[in-house]
């Protein structure tokens, strides 16, 4: 058991959640500056052109344009959407040119207007004269490597830049494949899933003597800043990104949207500029989920059920640019490594170019494709063996000390063990698993596993500042720079550095979203707010007490060691009426009249070294009915290990809404790209379903805590944990149900009762 | 395009205006009269981010010709709380965690006050009825329908 604290594990509402109540949040599409101008993107209708020549005088004279840019109107600089780039020591791959000569998907950006309103704005795009060079176009993988497939970019002749690449092998897997008695494997597809936040892509820039303001919905605004001042040719110094709230983010903020474009409408208009997406322009434009488009994976058990080789290649699909796409198909096989004791592994990850909107960032990245496909594998080598699949999760998961999902990475914490035993007895596993079903309705139940991480480190640069500043009443000021998509890091970090310094809650005020006020942060993705900020607060705080204790040795005329801070007030451990508060040393730092006034600061840099892995068990029961191939779940459970839940109410909103997502990557979230140009044909909510709340099913979140000893307070992260089981163990209780394996994703209704036609006709 | 003298009666204050007779009530609200609480993002109806309250009753205001709001009450989320005395749901939306990106959260508790006035007593099964409408991407809902069942245990 964790000792119980004060204001860490405390239900704490969140501040931010006062102004969202009440309308008084600020997001990029609720910002009206004056003089505001709306911004809007010319797009390419083609899906492969070269752009010969755009003429837009037209527009530029009609009546209330202020500015109409393309290709003339900027450097042509290489760049990607991708910010996440500068966290690697080489960067990731950069194949865009903003407004470049050549178009490579339908919707591709080729010029833009600001205009009074947007009926002008329109009125400006249709008078824009665009001379394409029509080009062949590819839109499945298997399309573009073909040998007579069209070039998409011309440094990658084969459309391939990067192809079957051997990444975190260990062991001799071919010996290991031998020595296996049951071997089970194939080809797997998922879906390109949107991330889907309730707020379209939005951004406004303005830019006044030389110094350009961008306020965008970024995850990541330090790096943000560090690409607009890169494709803008602008000095870092004159570029500042501000982030109101963000209606959402699940990784659509871990790339650019339209700000380096309003950026040089604003700066040619000499106004500010906003471009905001229509929904079917977000759906078609918007980088979606890192799309690993198939996946071959073998395993191979002993007879005994000892796991002996894991093989796979992730074959993702780019789109028209790379962005996150290989990075996802990597993260996919590093996460494919925590969970489970292999003796040998063997995995490759390819990336192809076609001609459909690219590959981005969404929650649960590349841990989706690596979760559903291991986790119903590994279930089906296990029932070939006969084996509970709970138990032998319970005795062939790694553990402590253990290799972690990047080889120099060791597993700090695990309670997966408890986990499965909690799910089990709520599920009524003994109960419900392997029974025979008969009927036209038929239940079963499912498990499911998975290891994440608490931030990207080692592999990614993941560099956290964090600042205190004390107010002559004791309270603090918390400079910090998460993501502000709603997830609610925020209030958890005021609660760390609350509990370090024994002060309420409401005494730290913090305050984010400005890369000239914060310090540098990586921002959020990857799961690390909790933790990786989350250790820069707690560092922060902890220095904050030692001045204080300095202070107040000084002013006691005692020793640091002999005081003790507790309630907000220091005092000597010998007796209890020698003290002082954190208010009265606070006040005499900022209105003291000794000639010694030096107001409590206190900084902290960090890069963690470890990744901290939550931890977790999925738990589905579903009924499907054969007659349709509908599945119905009537109930989940996630079971989550947390280390420590700083605060339990947003964790479990974390895992709750995560669930509903994980659903629909599960059964019914599709994006139908088209394929005769490309377009995203699924360009709305009703045409892309998401969960409402007459489709939910009974849906629970428990969490498990017990520390770990390299997180803040024992906590490890939560933020993308929530998605990765609902497919697997949906898949597995459909088995279990219904004796059916289905590898391709969603699971519609039509695949499940083609499955289950192609059992009873013995295919 | 010819403008249209209208009065509308905006969280119990008149606001007599001059609208186009194509304007969308979301756009008189939020660009001619500066309501930020008031959100969108689908235009066609599919999601209920924009939904506000006339005349009590849940309406969209991207769909909805702002002519036909004329003379009528518009109740939009600024107009729920007392100055800084929050109404009920929005305190339990609060409390409960049951916001997060809250971008649709001014539309969920509109549509859940409407939801209470017509039926003080939910079930859980009531209200994920009643607030059907609305799509949120972030909550699961669940603290949701707890805020809701919250709000109205209180007023019983």
């Amino acid at each position: 058991m964790l000792e119980t604290l004060n204001v860490v594990g405390a239900r704490m509402p969140l501040p931010e959640a006062y102004e969202k109540a009440t309308g008084r949040a600020t997001y990029c599409s609720t910002m009206r500056l004056p003089g505001m101008l709306v911004g809007k993107v010319l797009r390419s209708p083609h899906p492969h052109a070269r752009v010969a020549k755009v003429d837009y005088s037209k527009a530029e004279s009609l009546p209330g344009v202020a500015a109409v840019v393309s290709g003339q109107d900027v450097k042509s600089k290489v760049y990607t959407k991708n910010v996440m780039t500068y966290q690697l020591p080489g960067g990731e791959i950069q194949d865009m040119t903003l407004f470049g000569d050549r178009v490579r998907y339908k919707g591709d950006e080729v010029a833009a207007v600001a205009a009074v309103d947007e009926p002008t704005a329109r009125r400006a795009l249709s008078l824009i004269e665009v001379e394409y060079e029509v080009l062949p176009a590819v839109f499945t993988v298997d399309d573009a490597i073909a040998e007579d497939a069209p070039v998409i970019h011309d440094f990658a002749p084969d459309n391939t830049p990067v192809s079957a690449v051997p990444t975190f092998c260990y062991g001799d897997a071919a010996k290991a494949f031998e020595e296996s008695a049951v071997v089970a494997g194939g080809w797997y597809t998922t879906s390109k899933q949107i991330q889907a936040g309730m707020e379209s892509a939005a951004c406004v820039a303005d830019y006044q003597h030389g110094k350009l303001t961008v306020w965008s919905q970024s995850q990541l605004p330090h790096m943000a800043k560090r690409m607009l001042a890169h494709v803008l040719d602008l000095p870092e110094a004159d570029v500042r990104v501000i982030q109101p709230y963000a209606g959402a983010g699940f990784g659509a903020g871990c790339d650019l949207n339209a700000e380096p474009i309003a950026a040089v409408l604003a700066m040619k208009a000499g106004a500010p500029v906003q471009v905001w997406y229509s929904r079917d322009e977000d759906f078609n434009n918007r980088l979606t989920r890192e799309h690993v488009a198939k996946v071959h994976m073998r395993v191979g058990l002993a007879a005994d059920g000892t796991p002996k080789a894991l093989e796979a290649h992730y074959w993702g699909d780019a789109g028209s640019y790379m962005c996150k796409t290989a990075s996802g198909c990597g993260v996919a096989l590093a996460s494919n490594i925590t969970p489970y004791e292999w003796e040998a592994m063997d995995q490759k990850l390819s990336a192809t170019y076609t001609n459909h909107v690219g590959g981005g960032a969404m929650r649960g990245f590349g841990g989706m494709q690596s979760s559903f496909v291991r986790e119903t594998i590994v279930d089906e080598a296990i029932a070939q063996l006969g084996m509970d699949p709970i138990e032998w999760r319970m005795k062939h998961h790694r553990n402590v000390g253990g290799l972690g999902w990047f080889p120099s990475a060791r597993i700090t914490s695990c309670a997966l063990e408890e986990c499965l035993t909690i799910g089990a007895e709520r599920i009524g596993w003994k109960e419900k698993w392997n029974k025979p079903q008969s009927g036209t309705k038929r239940r079963g139940v499912g498990v499911a596993c998975m290891a994440w991480l608490s931030g990207a480190q080692p592999m990614l640069l993941e560099h956290s500042n964090a600042t205190l500043k004390f107010n002559a009443d004791g309270s603090a000021t918390l400079l910090v720079s998460p993501g502000r998509v709603g997830q609610g890091v925020e209030g958890a970090l005021a609660q760390i550095a609350a509990e370090v310094l024994t002060i309420p809650y409401e005494r730290i005020n913090v305050i984010a979203g400005d890369t000239d006020i914060t310090g540098f942060d990586i921002g959020t993705h990857a799961s690390r707010g909790v933790y990786c900020i989350g250790k820069a607060v707690l560092a922060a705080a902890t220095e904050a007490k030692e001045q204080f204790l300095q202070r107040a040795a000084e002013k006691l005329g005692l020793s640091n060691d002999t005081l003790v801070l507790e309630d907000g007030v220091i005092s000597s451990t010998a007796d209890q009426n020698c003290f002082v508060t954190l208010e009265e040393i606070a006040l005499g730092l900022i209105y003291g009249f000794e000639h010694d006034c030096n107001q409590i600061v206190a900084h902290a840099t960090v890069e963690p070294e470890d990744f901290a892995p939550p931890w977790q068990a999925g738990f589905a029961e579903v009924e499907v009915d054969i007659e349709t191939g509908v599945v119905e779940v009537v109930k989940w459970i996630t079971v989550h290990d947390i280390g420590r839940a700083i605060n339990p109410s947003t964790v479990e909103g974390q895992l709750e809404g995560a669930t509903c997502q994980g659903m629909g990557f599960a059964l019914f979230e599709d994006p139908v790209i088209s394929l005769s140009d490309g377009y995203m044909l699924t360009d709305g909510f009703d045409k892309y379903k998401i969960m409402s709340s007459v489709d939910l099913p009974d849906h629970e979140a428990i969490l498990v805590e017990m520390g770990d000893p390299s997180g803040p307070f024992g906590a490890k992260s939560v933020g993308e944990a929530g998605l990765f089981l609902q497919a697997p163990a949906i898949a597995n209780a459909i088995y279990d149900a219904v004796g059916i394996r289905l590898r391709d994703l969603p699971m519609t209704p039509e695949r499940v009762l083609a499955a289950i036609q192609a059992k009873e006709a013995g295919v | 395009m010819n403008r249209i003298p209208a009065t509308f009666y905006v969280n119990g204050v008149r606001r007599d205006l001059l609208v186009d007779a194509n304007a969308l009530l979301f756009e008189v609200l939020s660009d001619d009269l500066g309501v930020s609480g008031v959100h969108k993002n689908c235009d066609r109806g599919d999601c209920g981010v924009c939904t506000v309250l006339l005349d009590d009753e849940p309406v969209l205001s991207c769909l909805m010709l702002a002519l036909e709001a004329r003379d009528r009450q518009i109740t939009t989320i600024e107009g729920l709380a007392k100055g800084q005395k929050l109404h009920p749901l929005q305190r339990h939306f609060v409390e409960e965690g049951a916001i997060q990106c809250g971008y649709c959260t001014p539309a969920m508790i509109l549509t859940a006050k409407a939801l209470l006035n017509a039926c003080p007593h939910p079930s859980a099964e009531d209200v994920k009825e009643g607030l059907s409408g609305t799509l949120c991407r972030c909550t699961g809902y669940n603290k949701i329908i707890t805020a809701v069942l919250a709000a109205a245990k209180e007023s019983e």
